[in-house]
């Protein structure tokens, strides 16, 4: 039979276990692909230098990205206190709801200078509300958060469908999916003719602040050890309760934020096409990331890559771009199958019968 | 003479460099009741884990009738009738009493009920071992659940059966029916192997008596060629007191923890009755019990961690259950026994761990020190000794248990608490690391009162200046550890033989 | 009265594929192993059904070919939970990714399409018509196997085995029982199960292969085993009230009119478990899932 056995190594050599796997899910994909007829050299060359093609493919890394760092900053701040939401995509929706709503209808009540800051507000807001039920089923009921923020996920869907579909339809859009154009003074600004916008660089400036506050701030040391170990926090008779509601709000806002960076700055309407799933993304991101928030953009951007690159080969090859998810299903697989192994070996152990 | 049913031929077990059993020769003969004696950590467990297939010993040869045997698991020791009852009850809380007895024996599809609970019991009748057959395990009474225990290894027509600390944790009058029950087995042929520190039962029930001492057999006797529980105390302990602890005198000064009624009840049942208690600057007063008496529940109370009846004054102000636990004082150091899960956070790194409970200490509002925590760390682990592989970046969870605990002690003793209270400080220790932190506890008195929980009589002795004795819940006795009278009297208080 | 059979008829209907993966749940967390990956399971054996039936022609290879893929990626869930002791939520989160992927993936040029389904009954008598027409074989056996697994976990040894083992898998283990066999087993028979029921969703009751055509039923099988407590009946129960609000949609479409929006209505069955979760008391419930849930037992 098989056992685990604990094992010492060094860091490079528990990387390079990592990379292996990682390799080995795309050495697998690649089979498939064969299966398919299809060649999987072609189509990973398309995937990795789409991307790098010229600055605009690569900017659209980026642009892809900026949702994803955050996805994957909502699901960390949670899982960094030992919670884990899952509703990240249905907190997206609300956050891009709650800024739609703003842009549309009550931007005349505020100078607008102050319309992209309510905005984005707004979509804080949004995402946090939507946190709010799944911790405090928690908190009060004992419901697990795990599937209470999933079901609101499609909760959340439904409602933006009815929003886009029936009472925030644009009424000039022709049948369109979707809200009508926001005003000019909600978008947010664009960079050097790209999609980029300055969304990227609060996000960034967020997650480094994040990072300063875990490890400067007495706060951030508590979530960390509650995180760890409830059992030494409640030793060391820190108040666990309001921190871990704070903290799922927390993440849920930045989920919210999400939303509200890619209506107000990608597509500057709510229509159809927002819930790509950059919540369930998140979660693999959070997790290669090993729940650093520095690496969360390294680790986004690879995702983002494969995402960009997934778009060209869906046109050119004509295949679903719902590979990439066969593909982070594969690598997060790789990732728990690496995790065991940087620290077991597995051996086979001889069973005598008496 | 009759020929042993069991022989233990050299048996050794080791874990990582510690001997935990060393060359053990030791017959059982069919039909005796076996005691086997020892302090806490003297390899009692470890010793009856291998025989009933729990741990496959390093060294060594068992035979059985004769024969030689391998037991891989407690499966196959089951099968060549050795059964074994652990301190921690390896029931299932959720099954009812028939299906944690009859759990792993039934071949066919359907559960033929009636067949099993005939069969249970005819055997529980005969055996007079009367429990609720149809009760879940979790509603039993500690007492019931041993019962349960011996109806399982019966029902596996167990002929050796052993028993782990079978009564620490049993009312009186269960210790009484569990005799009877024991003696009842002996009758039936069965044969009957306990592991204890009671003296009083020792000489009760036993037909043979041996004695383990770190790891060794010390020798197998004869009831009847003990002439008095002193002696057997004496033989379990070793005549000579391995290491002197110096001891200055101090004199007590002024009162810092007095506990008043303080009870404790946990899922119904009172962890803690009635507790007073005075301790002084300057003094340790030690809580000395067998564990499972309380003394957890005590630990707990004091640290904050669970909730209790009762008043306590500490340094002039009152507290109840309630405002102890929500505004407990940072001059009160808890060093607890679970030093890996309580009170340490194995996944970070000893930086961490040091502000774990000193964050007051080395943060403003809104910042950390982390410069001081460093320097302190470092400090810190040089003047303790603790051994880290990395420095001040090992994390909690490399550091070995010996280490781990020096470095917990470093942390509280040096956050300069007005009280401390330490739960079974040395459990696991090393001799050197025991000495280490015995000293340390030593010198922290002069600024400190000390609170001692602990189980070892030795450690009890050498540190304390009172000693109190924790039985069910209750303090039964409070005397000066210069009481020799009372002293010699220990065991008994413990066993609460008076 | 034929509003009510109407509306009984599809109740039962709707609440198949629910209730299949539910069953498969509860085998599964009764070993103590906790599979978040149904909802993946379920898409991937719908399709798998699918495209089995569309290539065979033949309906009961179509409903092996999706048990078989339900319990091959089960059965790697049961492979890292088991013997690497990976996090079995992340795992299962893993399982979910992998399986809408591949779905999705493998599926794309399917969409829209259909191929044979299975039969509903039909009779001569018209009201039992209309609640008969709704069924078919499939939702007879789901009832049957209810019944089925509540006698195998309540009187059979297997049942007894298998919850020792989800509660305490020591003990279980030092009674000379198999713990990886008995979690391996249970791990891979869920997943059976729960792709029986994916490919209930493309081969009778939605019949076809859509893009995510599960929708959420996987998630929601989840959450009614946890209201369940891991007892098939209430298990039974939850999924009817799944099926039931489903049915109320179909009525409120049906006659046109809207008494309750639309968006509502479909809402109600990601809302419902939420809603049972609180108002049912959970004290006790604490007793009703096994000790061991989740946790990895390591050989040694």
């Amino acid at each position: 039979m098989l056992i685990l056995r604990p094992r010492n190594i060094s860091l490079t050599k528990k990387i390079s276990i990592f990379f292996f796997l990682v390799l080995s899910s795309f050495l697998i994909f690649a089979l498939i692909l064969f299966f398919l007829k299809k060649n999987p050299l072609l189509i990973y060359k398309t995937i990795f230098f789409t991307p790098f093609y010229d600055f605009y493919s690569f900017s659209e890394v980026i642009v892809k990205s900026t949702p994803l760092i955050l996805t994957g900053f909502s699901v960390l701040i949670a899982i960094r206190i030992g919670l884990w939401n899952i509703g990240v995509e249905g907190q997206l929706v609300l956050g891009a709801i709650f800024s739609s709503i703003f842009s549309l209808y009550f931007t005349k009540y505020f100078p607008s200078s102050t319309h992209l800051f309510f905005a984005l507000f707004f979509s804080l807001v949004g995402g946090a509300l939507w946190s709010f039920f799944p911790i405090i089923l928690k908190l009060k009921w004992k419901i697990n958060e795990i599937i209470s923020s999933l079901l609101l996920n499609y909760v959340a869907i439904i409602l933006m469908e009815h929003l886009y579909f029936g009472p925030l339809r644009d009424p000039m859009g022709f049948g369109f999916p979707g809200t009508a154009i926001f005003p000019q003074s909600v978008w947010l600004p664009r960079l050097w003719h790209t999609r980029i916008s300055i969304a990227l660089f609060i996000v960034l400036a967020l997650i480094l602040l994040f990072y300063f506050f875990l490890k400067k701030t007495p706060t951030g040391y508590k979530i960390k050890v509650i995180g760890e170990n409830p059992k030494a926090a409640q030793y060391a008779h820190f108040k666990q309760k309001k921190l871990l509601l704070a903290m799922f709000l927390l993440s849920g806002a930045m989920a919210g934020l999400a939303g509200g960076e890619e209506v107000l700055g990608i597509h500057r309407r709510l229509q159809q096409g927002l819930a790509i799933g950059y919540g369930y993304d998140g979660i693999i991101a959070a997790f290669l990331a090993q729940k650093n928030p520095l690496l969360l953009p390294l680790v986004s951007i690879f995702l983002s890559i494969l995402k960009v690159g997934a778009e060209e080969v869906q046109s050119v090859f004509h295949l679903s771009a719902s590979f990439t998810q066969v593909l982070e299903g594969f690598i997060l697989l790789a990732f728990l199958m690496a995790k065991t192994f940087s620290e077991f070996k597995l051996t086979r152990v001889k069973t005598v019968k008496n | 003479m009759q020929e042993p049913i069991l022989r233990l031929s050299n048996i050794g077990k080791s874990f990582g460099d510690f001997w935990a059993n060393e060359n053990i020769n030791l017959d059982i003969f069919p039909g005796e009741i076996h005691a086997l004696l020892g302090e806490n950590g003297a390899g009692k467990s470890t010793l009856m884990s291998i025989i009933s297939g729990n741990y496959l010993p390093d060294k060594g040869k068992i035979y059985l009738k004769g024969k030689e045997v391998f037991f891989r698991n407690p499966k196959i020791a089951q099968d060549y009738g050795i059964g074994m009852v652990h301190q921690k009850f390896m029931l299932i809380d959720n099954l009812s009493v028939w299906e944690n007895i009859a759990l792993g024996t039934i071949s066919k599809f359907t559960i033929p009920k009636e067949e099993i609970l005939n069969k249970i019991q005819k055997i529980s009748k005969e055996s007079k071992l009367e429990v609720d057959l149809h009760k879940k395990v979790i509603n039993l009474s500690e007492g019931e659940k041993q019962k349960v225990e011996i109806l399982k290894l019966l029902y596996k027509q167990a002929k050796i059966l052993i028993f782990d600390e079978p009564t620490s944790i049993l009312t009186p009058q269960e210790i009484d029916s569990f005799f009877e029950i024991l003696l009842f087995l002996k009758k039936r042929k069965h044969t009957i192997i306990f592991i204890t520190h009671k003296l009083e039962e020792v000489f009760k029930l036993a037909d043979r008596i041996s004695i383990l001492r770190k790891g060794r057999l010390i020798a197998t006797f004869l009831p009847q060629e003990i002439r008095s529980k002193k002696e057997l105390a004496r033989l379990m302990v070793g005549r000579d007191i391995v290491f002197k602890v110096d001891k200055e005198e101090i004199q007590p000064q002024e009162t810092i923890l007095k506990l008043e009624n303080i009870s404790c009840t946990k899922e119904k049942q009172k962890k803690l009755k009635n507790i007073n208690l005075e301790i002084k600057k300057g003094e340790i007063v030690a809580i000395l019990g067998v564990s499972g008496n309380g003394q957890e529940n005590l630990a707990r109370v004091l640290g904050g961690i669970e909730d209790f009846e009762g008043r306590l004054y500490f340094q002039n102000q009152t507290y109840t259950g309630h405002t102890w636990t929500k505004n407990f004082p940072s001059s009160v150091s808890y060093i607890p026994e679970d030093r890996h899960n309580l009170g340490s956070v194995s996944e970070l790194d000893l930086e961490h761990n040091l502000i774990l409970t000193r964050l007051f200490q080395f943060s403003s509002k809104w910042f950390i020190f982390w410069d001081k925590i460093k320097e302190k760390t470092k400090i810190l682990l040089s003047n303790f000794h603790v051994k880290a592989p990395k420095g001040n970046k090992t994390l909690a969870r490399h550091l070995s248990g010996g280490n781990l605990q020096k470095f917990i002690l470093a942390r509280e003793l040096d956050k300069n608490p007005q009280l401390i209270i330490a739960e079974q400080p040395t459990q696991g220790l090393d001799i050197q690391a025991t000495e280490e932190v015995w000293h340390r506890l030593l010198a922290a008195r002069k600024k400190a009162a000390i609170l001692l929980i602990t189980g070892d009589i030795k450690e009890a002795l050498s540190l304390a200046d009172k000693i109190a004795i924790i039985f069910q819940g209750e303090i039964k006795k409070l005397f000066s550890s210069q009481n020799r009278e009372e002293i010699s009297k220990i065991g008994l208080y413990l066993t609460g033989a008076i | 009265m034929e509003d009510f059979l109407f509306i009984l008829g599809i109740t039962l209907q709707s609440s198949v594929a629910v209730l299949l993966a539910s069953l498969g749940e509860i085998i599964t967390e009764k070993s103590g192993i906790l599979n978040l990956g149904l909802e993946g399971i379920m898409l991937f054996s719908a399709f798998i059904g699918f495209i089995c039936t569309w290539y065979t022609q033949s309906l009961i290879l179509g409903f092996m070919g999706a048990m078989l893929a339900g319990g091959l990626l089960a059965c790697i869930h049961a492979f890292f939970c088991i013997h690497l002791g990976s996090d079995q939520i992340l795992s299962g989160l893993a399982l979910t990714i992998l399986g809408t992927g591949l779905a999705n993936f493998l599926g794309r040029s399917f969409i829209g399409l259909q191929t044979l389904s299975l039969a509903s009954f039909s009779l001569k008598s018209y009201y039992l018509n209309i609640l008969l027409r709704q069924l078919n074989v499939l939702v007879i056996l789901a009832f049957i196997l209810t019944y089925l697994i509540h006698f195998i976990l309540k009187k059979t040894t297997l049942g007894l085995n298998l919850s020792s083992v989800g509660e305490n898998p020591q003990v279980a283990s030092s009674v000379g029982l198999n713990v990886y066999k008995y979690r391996y087993l249970a791990t891979i028979l869920g997943g059976m199960l729960t792709g029986l029921g994916g490919a209930y969703l493309s081969l009778a009751y939605t019949p076809g292969w859509k893009e995510n055509m599960t929708g959420g039923q996987g998630w929601i099988a989840i959450a009614m085993v946890i209201f369940s407590c891991l007892k098939p009946i209430r298990a039974l129960v939850g999924a009817f009230l799944f099926g039931a609000f489903m049915a109320l949609q179909f009525y409120f479409q049906a006659i046109g009119k809207e008494l309750i929006p639309a968006y509502i209505l479909k809402m109600l069955p990601f809302l419902l478990p939420l809603v049972i979760l609180i108002l049912i008391n959970r004290k006790n419930s604490k007793y009703s899932f096994p000790q061991g849930l989740g946790k990895p037992f390591l050989r040694t």
